[in-house]
């Protein structure tokens, strides 16, 4: 508590220091606790065993993953893997880690680590790794600071690359071996050897971290500590920010109305960059089992009666683009601005349900749909009032089902209780980690995110499975520029924006938003003024 | 009859009130003819303050949509809503105080058990239990108030049952040989009615509260424009354009207000023993 206090003091005299600090140099100060706004307390803390944003948040600056996203070429910056090397036919993945690297208890990390980690973590508990790692057949440590992945298929080495920052997180194997890893106490009391060490967590008031002495790019980190308030309240996090209790909330975790009231206030950023490695979209998802929106003529109406600049404008208040496709523009590698587009043009969805045989009724209504909105965003919600409108201004009449998160991942993905659903799917930095998916025929009802539409054509189901077998970068970015065409063409789902997150800071603190995925890293780089 | 009317009309509060909620009642149903513009079209510039643009008087929200044309049609909501959970509660309750008031013995006994069952749970949660598992639909929502609401005019029912039954004109019916029903329907009811009617009032009040308090919290349709729901909406810029919850809190407490008020002028005109000189 008493820490709490000489935060408040500190932060207190900020506004006048502010400025001052920030002109007098760019050096950063070493020294100073930041107070940061958390909105939920995940159970499981463990980002090996975990891979999401909420868990990050918190845990990526304990546990490291390999390798981390950076703006430029060639995109990554080494964290405990110095390099690493695909073989020619895609089936090894050689690692070089760090040497002289120590977990927080003082034991060295090694390549037995990574070894455990992959087989008996990633691939066998994690979220994502047990799709991602399914061919994984085996980790050879030759040294303790080599380590191989073995594939049973090829895997594309630039695949790998690109789930390093998520999916690879290490925690110490002598803590976890020969327990049952998901009731380790050390997925709560985390040991890693990120530049923080876990000290303690109060569940509904706060999570304490402090400075790792022993980093291993000591000096660094620049702050002495990080505490995390636990606010569930969006109102009390903007109030929070504006009385100087906390420095900093990312995640939008402020109202984005409030957001620019906030903006102008003196000594208050917000930050709109640090996310772009976690972009998420806005889709129409689309129930084919319907038989009017099996017609692609309906399908396409559909997205010619959307307006994507009001959505930008209105729901996101500008922070978001309207989308050209599943890849997000900033993916360069991947994305291609070569592919059919469907702009805002009401009378050429009318003229295109004409064709397919739907005529206004009596009453003006072609058909009736039910919308389901995904309930977890604001702007999804709102999305759905949107596209109502949208729909009913071209003689679709559609009902809003509202759900609460449980219900509606239920009603889409296990029961297909649905016409038309509001999503927002997130790119992970490589189209074949959470995208591909959403397109990729015959998968199990109950797979949560991914093509529960009753969509399939064998031509993309061919697509996507050469494409993540394909080891060639160059040609793989080709098929993925293909699978975005048929993708537009087919549009089983209409993705109408992408955006990413905003965080909102004191302008003391410094280091922010300096890699893509600057919220979920390990902020070594963070500072504040003195 | 006029009587009523008269010793009603005595009480300015009460018959203000009476004016404000039959005005409220006409807006709602007259919403269309009133302020034909569709509550839910998002057309417009979006957040217009109040009394600035003659297109909107009441501003717009976030999205654009017009502020009076959803009151108006969150007052139809509402309006509907409550009257149909009070009407419903009291029919029910009434059936039920009847019942348990001229059946007695162990008939009586399980009634009034079930109804104390009901009471001790708090009407909000029940609504909130209801709501989730029915679905957030105006059918459901009435139900969902009708069932905790139904309670107090069963007591009050029997209650006045169990104190007319030893009266005099009773016992004439009785003895002039009424059949059962008819003495139950025709004697004890109408004498047994007017404090339940006054009740009802209250119960419209409170459904009013419980139906903006469940779409406060996402529990309403979200087909239809409801004060609650605005309200809700309005917080996500409480700090920059205030109206916009100010508007339907407002709108939320006139109409409490009005009923209650009316309720109050009803008891008192309906009990003139009890009123003051």
């Amino acid at each position: 508590m008493r820490l709490t206090r000489r935060c408040l003091l500190a932060s207190a005299t900020a506004p006048f220091l502010l400025r001052a600090g920030a002109a007098r140099s760019r050096t950063p100060h070493r020294g100073g606790v930041l107070v940061v706004a958390a909105d939920t307390e995940p159970r499981n803390l463990n980002p090996a065993l975990v891979a999401s944003n909420g868990v990050f948040y918190v845990a990526s600056k304990v546990i490291e993953p390999l390798a981390e996203m950076a703006y430029g070429e060639p995109g990554f910056t080494p964290r405990l893997a110095l390099g690493w090397q695909g073989s020619p036919d895609g089936k090894s993945f050689t690692l070089r880690l760090r040497e002289g690297v120590r977990f927080h208890d003082g034991r060295p990390f090694t390549s037995a680590d990574v070894a455990y980690c992959a087989l008996e973590l990633w691939k066998k508990h994690q979220n994502l790794g047990r799709v991602f790692f399914v061919d994984l057949e085996a980790v050879e440590t030759p040294d303790p600071h080599t380590a191989i992945l073995r594939f049973a298929a090829p895997m594309p080495a630039q695949l790998i690359e690109n789930a390093l920052p998520a999916l690879t997180a290490v925690v110490p194997r002598h803590l976890f071996e020969g327990t049952d890893p998901l009731a380790n106490p050390h997925n709560q009391k985390l040991v890693g050897t990120g530049p923080f060490r876990f000290v303690e967590h109060r569940p509904g008031q706060y999570y304490r971290l402090e400075r790792n002495p022993d980093y291993w790019d000591a000096p660094k980190p620049h702050l002495d500590g990080i505490v995390y308030r636990v606010l569930p309240d969006r109102g009390a996090i903007a109030a929070a920010l504006e009385a100087g209790e906390i420095q900093l909330a990312a995640f939008s975790a402020v109202p984005l109305a409030d957001m620019q009231r906030l903006a102008k206030l003196p000594g208050i950023a917000v930050i709109d960059r640090g996310y772009e490695g976690i972009t998420y979209l806005v889709t129409v998802e689309i129930n084919h089992r319907r038989k009017e929106l099996a017609d692609v003529r309906v399908r396409r109406a559909i997205a010619h009666a959307i307006d994507p600049s009001f959505v930008v404008e209105r729901i996101f208040l500008g922070h978001a683009k309207p989308a050209i496709g599943p890849i997000p523009r900033f993916d360069t590698r991947f994305h291609t601005a070569d592919q059919p587009t469907y702009p805002y043009d009401p009378k050429r969805a009318e003229a295109l349900l004409d064709e397919a045989g739907l005529p206004r009724g009596p009453n003006g209504v072609r058909f009736s749909v039910e919308l389901l909105p995904a309930p977890w965003f604001e702007q999804t919600r709102q999305m759905g009032d949107y596209l109502r409108q949208a729909l009913k201004a071209v003689g679709i009449e559609a009902k809003l089902v509202v759900k609460d998160p449980a219900g509606h991942q239920k009603a889409v993905y296990t029961d297909h209780a649905f016409d038309l659903a509001i999503g927002s799917p997130v790119y992970r930095n490589d189209p074949a980690i959470s995208t591909t998916i959403l397109y990729q025929g015959g998968l199990p009802p109950g797979v949560p995110f991914s093509n529960q539409y009753g969509w399939a054509d064998p031509a993309m189901d061919e697509l996507i499975a050469r494409a993540a077998r394909t080891v060639h970068p160059a040609e793989r970015a080709e098929l993925y520029r293909r699978f975005q065409r048929i993708a537009a063409e087919q549009l089983p789902l209409i993705p109408v924006v992408e955006f990413t997150f905003l965080t909102v800071a004191s302008t003391r603190v410094h280091g922010v938003a300096d890699n893509p995925r600057w919220a979920v890293s390990n902020w070594a780089e963070t500072w504040l003024d003195a | 009859m006029t009587d009523l009317l008269v010793r009603f009309a005595r009480d300015r509060a009460a018959l203000l009130a009476a004016c404000v909620v039959a005005g409220l009642t006409l807006a709602a149903a007259s919403a269309q003819l009133l302020w034909p513009l569709d509550p839910e079209a998002v057309g417009g510039p979006p957040l217009l303050r109040p009394l600035v643009d003659p297109a909107h008087p009441l501003g717009t929200d976030r999205l654009g949509r017009d502020v009076l044309a959803r009151l108006l049609h969150g007052a139809r909501l509402s309006l509907t809503v409550a009257f149909a959970a009070a009407g419903a509660a009291t029919v029910l309750g009434s059936a039920v105080g009847l019942a348990a008031g001229l059946a007695g013995g162990r008939i009586d006994e399980l009634l009034m058990r079930i109804t104390d069952a009901f009471q001790t749970v708090p009407g909000f949660l029940l609504a909130l239990a209801f709501v989730s598992v029915l679905g957030p639909e105006a059918r459901s929502v009435v139900l969902a108030i009708a069932a905790s609401a139904w309670t107090g005019p069963a007591r009050l029912v029997r209650a006045e049952i169990a104190s007319l039954a030893g009266r005099d004109f009773v016992l004439a019916a009785v003895v002039a040989g009424l059949p059962r029903l008819d003495i139950a329907l025709r004697v004890l009811l109408p004498n047994a009615l007017p404090p339940v009617v006054a009740f009802a009032a209250t119960n419209v009040a409170s459904a009013v509260l419980i139906e903006a308090a469940l779409s406060f919290l996402g529990l309403a349709d979200p087909n239809r424009a409801s004060w609650g729901a605005m309200i809700a909406e309005g917080r996500a810029v409480l700090v920059s354009e205030p109206w916009l919850s100010i508007l339907p809190g407002l709108a939320l407490l006139l109409t409490v207000l009005a009923v209650n008020l009316v309720g109050e002028g009803l008891n008192e005109a309906l009990a003139p023993r009890r009123a003051r000189p």
